[in-house]
């Protein structure tokens, strides 16, 4: 078994693991895109993906790098228009999964892609925006958050919050009726965080190699570990080799070491 | 109607303290040769400025203007270069709090240009709830659906006064093909005052078009006037180029010399 792997290897191996045949899922460039087409050639093959961009049941025949990238229309199953996707597929609740990333997300999962700083006006660092994770976080069924495990961006609270995890507790993301049921699972390089029933996220996997003591450095409140942590598997040569001889061979967005 | 312009006279059209729309998204078919066209009459003339740009996923086309002083405020959801990395000049300006921004989602744009498409002030919509959103926008307003009681945004129309949009092919009528992949650009043709379309080519009268001659006021030939931003099938994103802007530009003096260059 190949044992040495990248971390976006390791985040994109275990994002296609939570995705299950049939879903439909709404997809952005990088690794989500690399998960999803790995869960289609291994576990999920009736998997379909919607680009915000109008593209519905994508196949892209290559790495797409934009989310405008034409190889995301040619051989898909529909092309419509961008208020369609968002209005009648993410708002009417007709996406099981989203995908999101951001320069912070919090204790109660949720995200900031807008500014670092807690005065807007005047920001530390500007971000590019939410392009249309606000949407996703909203109300897409699950939520998948893939992201190196840094204090900083694993802050107690968000200095901006662009897309609603579960608020202050999963009572206020129902009070303010999203329809979607938030973030399901944050998948780092040191585990995997899953909210629990206050909508709090908490540790409950690790992967190979990794401890509760690495989760709670690299986070910035007193992450709680489940009573049972598991362990992930260890990348698969199959994934392993999907991964890097077919979906990216250029190493583009697993080169990366970590 | 002959409505064939030249890209110069494209660029006249866009006044000062108007707002601008550009077609295409991030780095794909967006309608570069026309902000060359812009830069080059605002370096002349110093003409137009203090613009409201309204891109629906800001790249290149955004950052350039900003740079160039052009912008006072963006209107967006997403500026930046996805995986090459961050907008320079967007992140320089907001950083120091030169530039307002406008903040928009994905969402709220497709509905507010859904609203002007149908002639309606607002669409409503569940968007924005229970984030910080709603705190910097408060022109966005909330509605109560009449016959619920829901609470609900009521996301404005959108009117640009003037859209460009890069197009594959166009006849002297207006008009004109995009291709498969056309983000919002048919939404902006039809909610702008004003449509202006550059064309990689000019043929004889279409006898298929996504776009159509009521709508389109103006045409401009552009040939591979989308680079270096893609513009399928005719030619691929020259990723080199814009990796070569991002290594050259990070602050205002860098900034100038490229662009010293680059007209």
């Amino acid at each position: 078994m190949d044992t040495s792997y990248t971390s976006p290897e390791l985040l994109t191996i275990n994002a296609a693991r939570l995705l299950r045949d049939g879903d439909v899922v709404f997809v952005g460039v990088g690794l989500p895109n690399l998960a999803c087409n790995l869960a289609r050639r291994t576990h999920a093959p009736r998997l379909m993906m919607i680009y915000e961009a109008g593209v519905i049941g994508a196949q892209p025949a290559r790495l797409p790098l934009s989310i405008g990238d034409p190889t995301l229309v040619s051989g898909s199953l529909a092309v419509c228009s961008m208020y369609d996707i968002f209005a009648f597929y993410l708002q009417r609740g007709n996406v099981d999964v989203g995908f999101l990333g951001g320069a912070q997300i919090d204790r109660y999962g949720n995200i900031n892609a807008t500014v670092i700083g807690r005065d807007y006006a005047h920001p530390k660092v500007r971000l590019p925006g939410s392009g249309g994770a606000q949407e996703i976080a909203a109300w897409a069924n699950r939520c998948y958050v893939l992201t190196p495990h840094q204090k900083r961006r694993f802050p107690e609270k968000v200095d901006f919050c662009t897309s609603a995890g579960f608020l202050d507790g999963k009572a206020a993301r129902d009070a303010a009726r999203l329809r979607g049921g938030g973030p399901q699972a944050v998948v780092t390089d040191i585990g995997i965080l899953e909210p629990d029933e206050t909508g709090e996220l908490i540790l409950t996997a690790l992967h190979p190699g990794k401890t509760v003591e690495d989760a709670r450095l690299n986070t910035g409140w007193a992450l709680k570990a489940a009573g049972h942590i598991r362990f992930t598997d260890p990348p698969t040569d199959l994934e392993l080799q999907i991964l890097r001889q077919e979906l990216d061979p250029q190493g583009i967005y697993l080169k990366s070491a970590g | 109607m002959n409505k064939i312009i030249s890209l110069e006279a494209a660029a006249a059209q866009v006044a000062s303290e108007s707002t601008l729309a550009l077609g295409g998204m991030t780095l794909y078919r967006r309608p570069m040769a026309f902000v060359r066209a812009l830069l080059r009459r605002f370096r002349q003339t110093g003409e137009p400025n203090n613009l409201t740009l309204l891109t629906f996923t800001g790249s290149l086309e955004t950052d350039l203007l900003i740079g160039a002083g052009m912008v006072r405020r963006l209107r967006s959801c997403y500026c930046g270069f996805e995986a090459f990395g961050l907008a320079p000049m967007f992140t320089y300006y907001a950083n120091h709090s030169e530039i307002e921004v406008m903040e928009e989602t994905e969402g709220s744009l497709s509905m507010g240009l859904r609203a002007q498409m149908s002639g309606v002030g607002f669409m409503p919509g569940r968007g924005w709830l229970g984030t910080d959103l709603p705190r910097l926008r408060p022109d966005v307003k909330t509605v109560a659906d009449p016959y619920s009681g829901e609470t609900l945004m009521a996301f404005p129309a959108i009117r640009p006064d003037v859209a460009v949009l890069h197009a594959l092919d166009a006849d002297q009528e207006g008009n004109v093909v995009l291709g498969a992949n056309r983000g919002v650009d048919e939404e902006l043709a039809l909610t702008s005052k004003v449509c202006i379309v550059t064309s990689e080519k000019i043929s004889p009268l279409l006898e298929k078009a996504d776009l159509t001659a009521p709508v389109i006021p103006w045409v401009a030939l552009a040939e591979k006037g989308a680079l270096p931003t893609s513009c399928h099938p005719y030619y691929p994103m020259d990723g080199e180029a814009i990796m070569s802007y991002l290594d050259q530009v990070s602050d205002p003096k860098s900034f100038a010399a490229f662009l010293q260059q680059w007209l």
